[in-house]
């Protein structure tokens, strides 16, 4: 299948801003955390093309929050970016060059929402050091699974349709709202 | 990815060997109760810091500044979308005078978008204010447009042509 051939590395390189922001995630929630962060790679050409390295979180809550950051942040700000472009290109079928950066950066931005199966492991080996409660556990598990899930539909561009699905429904969602 | 380091996995750049119960950065011999890590208190708090290398921070302002410039061009495309929108409801029901309004309205906020101007014509045309419709037809002189836009303009213009030749022909009968 084609879609699958194309190394990561071309496609993070493709995309860089998203790694950038989805590292940047994880290093402000360890911040906000009070997580001690010992190395911070925001883009390289390699894979992973990035990777923060923190202590272990105090609790599973915090490594929850560290581990989901880049969810939010990702998602949020991709939507943002790309909203008035998507606006104008669904609507009016009509760009500039402004509104092609703004789609491009949008786009690469929110795809890198997902958190990747390193993320899931820590918080995986947070809740068993922690002995977290069974109610602990039976809350973050389903958001482990979804990680994995993240993870596997990737490789069938899940992250790039996700990417194009949040930018283009917060437009839809924006004019939607405003009439 | 988040990767966490274990307190007796070396440090990235942390001299490697250093006895327990002292500061693995520093040596100092008081330990931070905040942290797991052998670390002393300003060790630890350094490392709490967000700490953005100069690149990341050109990026981030880069970001920041399309960030701004979405934001300035967000509210009046919404608002054209929005007039847009009940100005190709209205033109489905046949209310030509109310969808006239709103593609106008639409026009306003987002003056180059040029399926509006030519929605704006077809809907003037249909009232028979052919002025306008020539007007709106005129400022789409230069742009680039779609095929089947092109279509639709070429064959209001021929329209328009045309019934600016009907008084004439009338007179000359």
């Amino acid at each position: 299948m084609p879609l699958v051939i194309i190394p990561r590395s071309i496609i993070s390189l493709a995309t860089f801003p998203g790694v950038i922001v989805h590292e940047f995630a994880h290093q402000l929630s360890c911040r906000l955390t009070g997580t001690a962060v010992f190395e911070v790679c925001y883009y390289r050409f390699g894979n992973p093309a990035g990777y923060v390295r923190h202590e272990r979180p105090r609790t599973p809550l915090r490594q929850f929050v560290i581990a989901m950051a880049p969810f939010i942040v990702n998602s949020v700000l991709g939507a943002v970016i790309a909203a008035s472009a998507m606006i104008r290109a669904f609507t009016f079928f009509q760009l500039d060059a402004l509104d092609l950066i703004l789609i491009w950066l949008g786009i690469s931005v929110s795809m890198y929402a997902f958190p990747s199966t390193g993320d899931a492991r820590a918080l995986l080996d947070n809740i068993r050091n922690n002995r977290a409660s069974w109610l602990i556990e039976a809350l973050v598990m389903p958001f482990i699974l979804l990680i994995y899930f993240g993870a596997f539909i990737t490789m069938f561009w899940g992250d790039v349709l996700y990417g194009i699905g949040v930018t283009t429904g917060f437009s839809k969602f924006l004019v939607d709202c405003w009439q | 990815m988040s990767e966490i380091l274990s307190p007796n996995e070396p440090m990235p750049d942390s001299k490697p060997v250093r006895p327990s119960g002292v500061c693995r950065k520093c040596g100092a011999a008081s330990l931070s109760k905040r942290t797991r890590l052998l670390l002393c208190e300003p060790c630890f708090v350094r490392r709490l810091a967000l700490q953005v290398p100069p690149l990341i921070k050109v990026a981030g302002a880069v970001i920041a500044i399309l960030i701004l410039l979405s934001a300035l061009r967000l509210p009046n495309a919404i608002r054209a979308a929005v007039h847009f929108r009940a100005g190709r409801d209205h033109e489905l029901r046949l209310e030509y005078r109310e969808a006239k309004e709103e593609y106008a309205l639409a026009s306003a906020f987002l003056p180059h978008a040029i399926e509006v101007r030519v929605r704006l014509a077809t809907v003037a045309y249909r009232l028979g204010e052919f002025a306008t419709a020539r007007q709106a037809l005129d400022s789409l002189s230069g742009d680039e447009m779609r095929e089947d836009v092109a279509h639709d303009v070429l064959m209001l213009s021929t329209k328009l042509k045309e019934a600016a030749d009907e008084p004439a022909a009338n007179q000359d009968k």
